[in-house]
């Protein structure tokens, strides 16, 4: 007896929702034996039709899958005979589902796909931790010692480093991209498969072995134009020729977020980064990464390594502030953010109740239409009750046809976020190497939210549709049926559909509002013509002072140099320094910045009043600061600070003299863009720290100054790294994610406002049109067209005004916790909350005023002699 | 017999239980009927008409021998009764007496 064949997954998934009794086993069996059979002798595409109408089939033996299918093709009668509504229902359900999917699926793309590693569960992450929190690195020696003791896990390193890769003729072209240089096994270990050629192996790893390295199928697909024959091609990294032996899986990137471009061995990394080759000795820092050996626990191992660890300290002497190591393992399998996991799970919590708030909206769209439809469709079920039909069948039959408007949505939707995606990934400024395709999973969310979307829009439609006694619904009929509309269920999902429209339209006014202030915001210096250059250098056997002086003579003789200044901080840099000053009794918290006397001019901060630091002071570090314009008027009101002093609450208990100020400087941006925008203050450049000082350019030409300030700096010594940065790129990036972010928030609140109208529209449209009878008689009493005008209006408006207080206090409530977005609003900010109110207001209220027009026209005698 | 008729689908299943072989499951049946009849037939139906058959009295299930597994476990076998049996020699007889007359016209 063979092995029964393998099923499409389509197949196995429409199985499992077929209801097959006690003898399922046998059934797929059966299946599998004749799509095998059929695949064997006619191919492929006539055993999957054969199998779709055979999975079909076994629905009609069952008895609700019996009527269902006879439900459904009546459904589909429906539609034919009812376009306008069906279609504006499904519109609306696919527009929704649409949003939904496609966001799900750039979602699923970067958070939630665990970077393509083999059995990720088994992979993880070594950090240390000391009491100054954890980090994930370690000094390379360290690592070999812990790879050579470890039993329970097998551990590999990698160090990411952005490089400059070449193929062309000229160096002139090379272009950036990120490199893990990673040990022998490290592939290996996590997963790393070639699509092509072969991966890193460990005897690539060899001290005397060629420079070798593999690329990511997109760096093979985009750079290198998916030539074929790739392996053994020739590459330049940083000027230096290697060799690609291979080309990578598509969906590999190893645990980082960052996705290299290519992978070379830690043995190469002498030769392109111009650095010390990596031995026992070296005490580069690298993360390691492990892979558990089965049935190892996350705890075992890190016991196992925290024993390794703590031998290999012993013989050292720690510094006395320094961390006491301790091994603590973490998961590396997964995307989100190991240090502040709460903000990537808030992040999606939020999108998802965005994403969950519009389908919502849709699905109260949809019910509203489909009860007015079960308000005029009275007489059919009465028809049906009066041939016997249970209430139970008619119900069943309603949430079927609701399932299959669903499912109509869902396919539209689907269809919709095919296009939506690329879309949505190109505004998002998402990197192109991720590929969020709508796939089996995101297909599977789909059909999800679909059905839930068509039973959730049907199921109070038609619980009131079949209420109510056959008699009177025969006797009645079509007309007057509207009279018994539940008309507390339809006004609050009007209300509803207000209050959702007013939350997604106050939060999108308030982030527009934050994208138009950005690009008005004053930036106080020059940031287009800045190059920052960070070193890190080693500690020992260094003269960091003699360096310092060669490389600023270095930088200094570029011709595309005008000033070169020291400063402790990057402007819009990774690090950045805040203390809580007093003065007075007031306290404020203010950014520091430790720099030369010259800072301020190469960063073309205006100097208002009094002086900048002299040569003397910055070298005696003297007590004495300049502040910007801002906090001087915080601090001293219109009294004028020079001469005056400032003193830091002391932190840690050593004590800080008081700063005198000599003079006041323009405001600027120093760190990221928030609603708190503290003032700066600066300080001379401190002897006594923790990190070599930052150099701070000034050029005409931020790009062509860095590589040449790369070029002059990294023949200077070896052993030193150098990483430029231009600030005017890192403001834009910044300033572009903040505006894509209000890109994003502005469509998901016209399709919410949209949808709003369209629900206020059309239940004041039933409303008006079930009213005609009783208008007509007021008409005949005495009331003119405006008082009807007047009186639908008041009746319509009434839900959404309940809503708009609802949402209103909603969105304030919301707005507090993306605060951080909005930089420079006030989450409260009157001009967008007002600016949101009116434009829901006043579509609301043409909604409600075009049906009303049509109630105050009516032509009383006529209306009147009809019934 | 049970005085209950076969419905086309039927008789031709129920046949095709009987010319297979003593003891037959769903694939073969299909496969049988489709290509005898030369009509495009869905499983469901096929289990649908063997589950009437069942009803019936005219097929009985019987679990498969430890020789006849499947994917680890036995398979239900059908085999048609005496009444099936009974049943399809009736319906034959009913078209034989019909044919003899229509071939007779024919004659005279």
């Amino acid at each position: 007896m063979h092995e029964p064949a393998v099923l499409p997954w389509w197949a196995r998934w429409l199985l499992i929702l077929t209801p097959l009794g006690i003898h399922r086993g046998d059934v797929e069996a059966d299946l599998g034996e004749l799509f095998e059979d059929r695949r064997q002798r006619y191919g492929w595409l006539y055993a999957r039709q054969r199998l779709c109408s055979d999975v079909l089939s076994l629905w009609r033996g069952t008895s609700w899958g019996g009527t269902m299918l006879q439900d459904l093709r009546f459904g589909v009668r429906l539609v034919r005979k009812h376009p306008l509504p069906v279609g504006l229902t499904v519109a609306g359900l696919a527009l929704a589902i649409g949003v939904a999917t496609s966001v799900y699926s750039l979602v699923s793309a970067t958070m939630l796909r665990p970077f393509g590693m083999d059995d990720p569960d088994s992979i993880v992450g070594v950090g240390q931790s000391g009491h100054s929190g954890s980090w994930a690195y370690w000094p390379y020696g360290d690592f070999l010692v812990m790879r050579q003791a470890a039993k329970l896990s097998s551990l590999e390193a990698a160090d990411l480093e952005r490089v400059r890769v070449g193929t062309g003729l000229s160096r002139d072209d090379d272009a950036l991209h990120w490199a893990m240089f990673v040990s022998g096994g490290y592939l290996r270990i996590l997963g790393g498969r070639p699509a092509a050629g072969r991966a890193l192996v460990p005897s690539d790893d060899a001290a005397d072995a060629a420079a070798v390295a593999v690329v990511s199928h997109y760096f093979w697909k985009t750079v290198l134009a998916g030539d074929p024959s790739v392996a053994g091609r020739i590459v330049r990294v940083n000027g230096t020729p290697v060799t690609i032996v291979g080309v990578l899986e598509r969906d590999f990137t190893g645990p980082s977020e960052i996705r290299p471009a290519l992978w070379t061995t830690f043995s190469a990394y002498d030769e392109l980064m111009l650095a010390r080759p990596f031995d026992p000795t070296t005490r580069t820092l690298i993360e390691v990464y492990g892979r558990l050996t089965p049935t190892t626990t996350l705890d075992a191992a890190e016991h196992e390594l925290d024993a390794i660890v703590a031998r290999l300290s012993e013989g050292r002497t720690t510094s006395a502030h320094g961390p006491e190591p301790g091994v603590r393992l973490y998961r590396a399998a997964s995307p989100i953010d190991l240090e502040n996991p709460m903000e990537a799970y808030v992040a999606t919590a939020s999108l998802v109740a965005v994403l969950g708030l519009v389908l919502a909206l849709a699905c109260a769209n949809a019910a509203n239409l489909l009860l007015a439809a079960a308000a005029t469709r009275r007489r059919e079920i009465g028809v049906r009750l009066a041939l016997g039909a249970t209430r139970r069948r008619l119900v069943r039959q309603l949430v079927h046809e609701s399932l299959l408007l669903g499912l109509l949505a869902g396919g539209l939707g689907f269809l919709f976020a095919i296009w939506l995606v690329p879309v949505l990934s190109g505004l998002l400024g998402m990197p192109p190497e991720i590929t969020a395709g709508p796939d089996r999973q995101v297909l599977l969310f789909a059909i999800v939210v679909a059905i839930a979307c068509g039973v959730g829009a049907g199921i109070s439609p038609a619980r009131y549709g079949t209420r109510g006694d056959v008699l009177s619904a025969l006797r009645e009929g079509e007309r007057r049926a509207g009279r018994l509309a539940p008309t507390r269920l339809r006004t609050s999902y009007v209300g509803f559909q207000a209050a959702v429209s007013t939350l997604l339209l106050v939060v999108a006014a308030l982030l527009a509002r934050t994208a138009i202030h950005m690009t008005r915001t004053e930036i106080g210096f020059d940031a287009g013509r800045i190059v920052g250059i960070s070193l890190s250098l080693p500690r020992k056997d260094f003269n960091e002072h003699v360096y310092l002086q060669r490389a600023v003579d270095a930088v200094r003789a570029i011709p595309l140099v005008e000033r070169v200044s020291a400063s402790q901080y990057q402007p819009f840099g990774m690090s950045i320094e805040r203390d809580v000053f007093t003065h007075d009794g007031g306290t404020h918290t203010l950014y520091i910045q430790r720099s030369d006397a010259d800072l301020f001019v190469t960063m073309g901060v205006r100097l208002l009043r009094g002086r900048t630091f002299t040569a003397q002071e910055v070298d005696s570090e003297a007590a004495v600061a300049l502040i910007s314009d801002s906090i001087a008027r915080a601090f001293f009101g219109d009294a004028d600070p020079i001469g005056r002093s400032v003193s830091q609450i002391p932190s840690e208990g050593s004590p800080h003299p008081p700063a005198t100020i000599v003079g006041i400087v323009s405001d600027t941006l120093a760190g990221p863009l928030r609603t708190e925008q503290l003032g700066t203050l600066y300080r001379p450049i401190s002897r006594e720290r923790s990190n070599p000082p930052s150099l701070i350019v000034r050029t005409p030409n931020p790009h062509a100054a860095a590589r040449a300030i790369e070029d002059a700096l990294r023949p200077l010594d070896p052993r030193a790294r150098i990483q430029t940065s231009i600030v005017g790129d890192r403001l834009d990036a910044y300033l572009e994610q903040k505006r894509r972010f209000a890109w994003l928030a502005g469509p998901v609140a016209m399709i919410a406002l949209v949808l709003a109208a369209l629900g206020v529209y059309g239940v004041t449209a039933f409303v008006v049109s079930q009213r005609t009878h009783e208008v007509s008689v007021r008409m005949a009493v005495g009331a003119s067209a405006a008082d009807v005008l007047r009186l639908f209006v008041r009746q319509g408006l009434r839900p959404i005004a309940i809503g708009l207080v609802i949402g209103l206090a909603a969105a304030l409530a919301v707005s507090r916790v993306f605060a951080s977005e909005l930089s420079g609003i006030s989450p409260h900010d009157p001009v967008a909350i007002g600016a949101a109110l009116s434009v829901l207001l006043s579509v609301a209220l043409i909604a409600v005023i075009v049906p009303a027009r049509r109630a105050a026209r009516t032509e009383p005698a006529s209306v009147l002699r009809q019934t | 017999m049970k005085g209950e008729r076969l419905g086309e689908l039927e008789e031709l299943t129920l046949l095709a239980v009987c010319a297979v072989k003593d003891e037959t499951y769903g694939v073969p049946v299909q496969q049988f009927v489709e290509k005898t009849s030369g009509r495009r037939v869905t499983i469901g139906a096929v289990y649908a008409a063997l589950e009437r058959l069942e009803d019936k009295g005219y097929v009985r299930s019987v679990m498969g021998t430890a020789r006849q597994m499947r994917g680890g476990r036995r398979k239900r076998l059908f085999r048609a009764t005496a009444d099936g049996i009974r049943a399809l020699k009736e319906t034959r007889r009913v078209r034989e007496r019909i044919w003899d007359v229509i071939e007779a016209k024919g004659r005279g």
